[in-house]
């Protein structure tokens, strides 16, 4: 053979067994396909938690500005700043509280950090403490206090614009913390409107041909009241948390594929199996042993930053570059954090990372795996790190960020912060893990483990026997190809579409996504690749009283809904953004032709589409491999999953618990359909509710209990306790009298399906 | 002491259908009785003798081993049985004493007791050279020593040996038999496949004969040869596969 044909023999031979390699093809070509798409996803339930949150500003001193000349652009308002001056989303952003005076003290304080030039002396300290407490004591995030000057003509340069005034001069001090990402965002913002203020004046000078005579003259200092170990021990704070979580997820992964990939190919792993160690015992040994190299693995690469960085501050403190100062040495009580904290990181990778290996046939397999978890834990491990985004409930119950944030709030010293959120972070982290080994170990109690088969892929074998219709319910390929086309034809429609602007493209657009995108597929999918496709979307008859009993469900556990909602909206608080989307629907739905018409688009509609899709094919499927609870568990994962927003997504979530008992319990569609098209009625009710509705029934006062604000605006509404209790018991009674033994036909039917459904003694026990 | 009632084992092929290793095999091996496993490649010996070891699960039928059942009580099964496969590898980073030591400990041996025990097999089986020595550093026949002397740690009732002398050259491979003979001295219960027709001879009570799958005979060496009328083991076996093939495809 020539020398080119020798190559491409063997180029063709190394081709061939990497097409014939199904899980390669799946981890290098397959993976990013799907992997990019769920990125996304996850990006955008993420801009909830970087939306811009609202800050808090008190101003002392605004009696200055007003009372004087009444050319002077208003910079404040009775409640808040000149509506003329920030647009609404700027003020409801930047909340304003006007305080009359400051203690003595405080202003005291002030006074010598305004002039005196800043120093590290204890003095300096408490002046700036007294300060940072009274901002406490308000709970704002930024003071802005305003003080006159002498008459003095100058040259002002130090203000937003610079200008030459003869007018009284006023001293604008914004006092802030820069350690905080809230008050340099309230900071940056109290400037920009400072900006406008002053452009505003300047414009009605220019216009009113008064430039030097009216136009207000001002001094403006930003003070910083966060001592400069604080703000070292921030900047450290953010690296030294990235830097332990990448290190303990890259050395957690690779002895993990060792660990487990490894010692399949080099054939050990069969003689550990023989002992009469349990699968659990084997697997956390196996996470012992990778949670000690991960350990080993941040913690060198962390003394070697720390090391690094005290080296590099030491010789930049020979220049003296501005901003520089803000670089110093990392704080070394941050490694003893690190210390601590590294156990549960290397605990929760090692788990993750164990699992996944334990699902490699061999390591070339296993290290693929890698770039998609670093990828999955990206957006999770730069959540921390995004300015403005802090530490609260809801974010501490997302696994990795919590963990992030706690490791923070303990570096930067708010060890109460960190305290707070121990429980809820070590819960859900700790839960993680338990998940994450539960996996591994139901790998290892499975032969695969050990003796996969070399696996050949093929699309068209795959997608016949997809559409084979071989088996009366679908099967879990089926279910993935259908969540797949969902999400696929979701995404893709919101993409291309337009947004509704008015009542009819709303219909067109709902209508268009629930049945194009969700019923059709479903429908679609039952009848081409199932043998029994009624039942699969579980169509079968279902009697009046089950039906009505699902109605009466759905209405006593509302008040458990709406407390649930009303909690998650707590944790994840709806973006600005968000509200604004609120306002927009609100008038869509004002073109309605009435309330009948917005029930059939918004409650019946998704009501029928979702329900054939979710509690019709893909619990049909899931529950053919899962345990009933799992299944229905999963089908209510991913029914939240195809809602567009976190807060949506979880109470989605919880009401697909919900339907999914409701589906278990009747064996029928009908009556999670009638479940589910009274759970949005009354949600969309509760919309439309004002205060002076309610007042007007003597029912809903007794049944419902609202807030109202100054403005009489209903800021929460929710239903009494008493009345919310009775209607839960109640809900509970009709869930457990809600059976097929009702309807006998029914029952007969469902005993068929779920003796079919069985999944087999050797299937369901592991070895 | 193994009791194989309608064993059968299927795998994937495919996207869609199975394909059966095993299908309906019965059979039983007494205490101190050592059974040979014999049938061409693909036969199903290797997923028998997994099944039996607990490391795979049957898809259809029931095999108990000292009263225990393979799955149901697979935890127990695997205290009664040592399991040597020539797919099994040893630890290369460890040395052969750390390795053997390492399995040990599964069985909840006291220290003292594991030592002598380590010390007695190394003697006997004349592996002391091997004590501390990188596995990873011995040649095959050494590795299968280890391997087996891993196995016979805890003094297991039964014994399964999966072709045990694959690969092995001729003193190594003597070697091996020998230990095996000499656990047969000690009324183990063994149960060895092969495709050596001289270690069966030398080794094995009866014979039981997998083709494809299938259970096709099963005896004595003696019975076996007399009933198919051949003087020589290998004949026999070509004979009864022959025979078996020929039925299939008629």
């Amino acid at each position: 053979m020539k020398s080119n044909s020798i190559i491409l023999h063997v180029f063709r031979r190394e081709i061939i067994d990497q097409w014939r390699d199904r899980r390669t093809l799946l981890t290098v070509i397959f993976l990013p396909l799907l992997l990019y798409p769920i990125l996304g996803l996850g990006m955008l339930q993420m801009m909830q938690f970087m939306s811009e949150k609202p800050t808090r500003v008190v101003v002392v001193g605004s009696e200055h500005l007003v009372g004087g000349d009444a050319d002077v652009v208003p910079l404040f308002v009775s409640d808040g700043w000149n509506k003329e001056l920030v647009s609404e989303k700027d003020a409801t952003l930047s909340k304003v509280e006007q305080l009359p005076f400051l203690d003595n003290e405080v202003s005291e304080a002030a006074q010598n950090l305004v002039h005196v030039e800043s120093d590290s002396s204890p003095q300096h300290a408490e002046w700036r403490q007294k300060v940072q407490a009274e901002l406490v004591a308000q709970s704002a995030d930024v003071m802005l206090w305003i003080t006159p000057t002498a008459n003095v003509a100058t040259k002002d340069t130090s203000g937003p614009a610079g200008s030459e005034s003869s007018a009284p001069r006023l001293q604008f001090q914004l006092f802030q913390n820069s350690s905080s990402d809230q008050s340099r965002i309230a900071a940056s913002r109290v400037e920009a409107i400072l900006s406008t203020w002053y452009a505003a004046n300047q414009k009605r000078a220019r216009a009113d041909e008064l430039a030097a005579a009216t136009g207000p003259a001002i001094d403006y200092t930003a003070n910083d009241l966060a001592p400069r170990e604080q703000i070292q021990s921030q900047l450290w704070a953010r690296i030294l948390p990235f830097i332990l979580f990448l290190w303990t997820l890259t050395g957690a992964f690779y002895a993990a594929v060792d660990g487990c990939a490894g010692e399949k190919e080099r054939g050990t792993l069969e003689a550990l199996l023989v002992t009469p160690a349990t699968r659990r015992q084997i697997v956390v040994g196996k996470l012992c042993t990778t949670m000690t190299f991960s350990l080993a693995s941040g913690l060198v690469n962390l003394i070697g930053t720390i090391g690094t960085g005290l080296f590099v501050t030491s010789q930049l403190s020979s220049f003296n570059a501005p901003g520089l100062s803000q670089f110093g040495p990392p704080p070394l009580s941050a490694l003893g954090w690190l210390l601590v904290g590294a156990i549960p990181i290397s605990a929760l990778f090692s788990a993750i990372s164990l699992s996944v290996a334990a699902f490699a046939r061999s390591s070339k397999e296993g290290q693929h795996y890698l770039l998609p978890i670093l990828m999955a834990s990206l957006p999770l491990l730069t959540l921390p790190l995004l300015p403005g985004v802090q530490m609260d409930l809801g974010l501490s119950l997302v696994p990795i960020s919590g963990l992030m944030f706690w490791l923070r709030a303990l570096i930067e010293g708010e060890y109460w912060n960190a305290l707070r959120y121990t429980l809820p972070i070590f819960i859900v982290n700790g839960w993680c893990v338990y998940l994450a080994i539960s996996w591994a170990v139901l790998q290892f109690q499975h032969e695969t483990v050990l003796f996969r088969p070399v696996e050949r892929f093929s699309l068209v074998a795959w997608l016949a026997a997809v559409f084979r219709r071989s088996e009366p319910w679908p099967s879990i390929s089926q279910v993935v190809l259908l969540v797949g086309l969902i999400a696929g034809l979701k995404v893709f429609w919101q993409g291309v579409a337009p947004h509704p602007i008015d009542w009819p493209s709303f219909v067109a657009h709902t209508v268009i996504v629930l049945t194009g995108a969700v019923a059709v597929p479903a429908i679609v999918l039952a009848f081409t690749s199932t043998r029994a496709p009624l039942e699969t979307l579980q169509l079968r008859r279902a009697s009046f009283p089950m039906i009505f009993g699902a109605m009466a469900m759905a209405f006593c556990f509302h008040p458990l809904i709406v407390a649930f909602q009303q909690w998650v909206m707590t944790l994840y608080p709806l973006s600005v953004d968000a509200g604004q989307l609120q306002s927009v629907l609100n008038n869509i739905l004002d073109g309605s032709p009435g309330m009948w018409a917005i029930l059939l688009v918004m409650a019946v509609t998704p009501a029928v589409c979702e329900e054939l899709a979710f509690r019709g094919f893909i619990l049909s499927g899931l529950r053919r491999a899962l345990k009933p609870v799992n299944a229905i568990f999963v089908t209510a994962v991913l029914f939240g999953a195809m809602h567009g927003l976190l807060q949506q997504s979880i109470v989605a979530s919880a009401t697909g618990v919900l339907l999914g008992f409701v589906a278990f319990r009747t064996g029928s569609l009908w009556p999670c359909i009638a479940y589910h098209a009274t759970h949005n009625a009354l949600t969309l009710q509760f919309a439309f509710f004002n205060p002076e509705s309610i007042a007007q029934s003597k029912l809903l006062s007794f049944l419902l209990e609202a807030q109202v604000n100054e403005q009489q605006q209903l800021v929460s509404l929710g239903y009494a306790p008493l009345p919310a209790a009775f209607m839960i018991i109640c809900g509970v009674w009709i869930a457990w009298s809600l059976n097929p033994g009702s309807n006998r036909k029914t029952s007969e039917c469902v005993g068929h399906s779920l003796a079919g459904l069985k999944p087999s003694v050797s299937e369901a026990s592991g070895l | 002491m193994i009791e194989v009632s309608q064993i059968g084992k299927s795998y994937p092929d495919g996207v869609a259908s199975v394909f059966w290793a095993l299908k309906d095999v019965s059979f039983t091996v007494r205490s101190s009785e050592v059974v040979g496993l014999v049938g061409a490649n693909g036969a199903g010996k290797t997923s028998l003798l997994r099944i039996l070891s607990t490391v795979l699960r049957p898809s259809a039928g029931n095999a108990w081993i000292g009263g225990q059942h393979v799955v149901q009580d697979a935890q127990q099964v695997r205290r009664l049985i040592g399991f040597v496969s020539a797919n099994t590898a040893v630890y290369d980073r460890m040395t052969a004493a750390e390795y053997v030591r390492f399995f040990g400990r599964f069985y909840d041996l006291p220290d003292d007791e594991l030592e002598d025990r380590i010390d007695e097999l190394f003697v006997r089986f004349r592996m002391t050279n091997l004590r501390d020595q990188l596995c990873g550093r011995m040649s095959t026949g050494m590795k299968q020593k280890v391997s087996i002397a891993r196995a016979l740690i805890h003094d297991p009732r039964v014994l399964i040996f999966d072709e045990a002398t694959l690969g092995l050259d001729i003193m190594a491979a003597r070697s091996v038999m020998e230990m095996v003979l000499a656990l047969r001295e000690e009324s183990k219960c063994i149960i060895f496949s092969t495709h050596i027709m001289s270690e069966l001879e030398r080794l094995c009570d009866r014979l039981v004969v997998l083709h494809r799958g299938r259970l096709i005979a099963e005896g004595t060496a003696e019975e076996l040869m007399a009933e198919y009328h051949e003087e020589h083991l290998e004949d026999m076996l070509f004979q009864i596969l022959a025979a078996d093939d020929e039925a299939t495809t008629v």
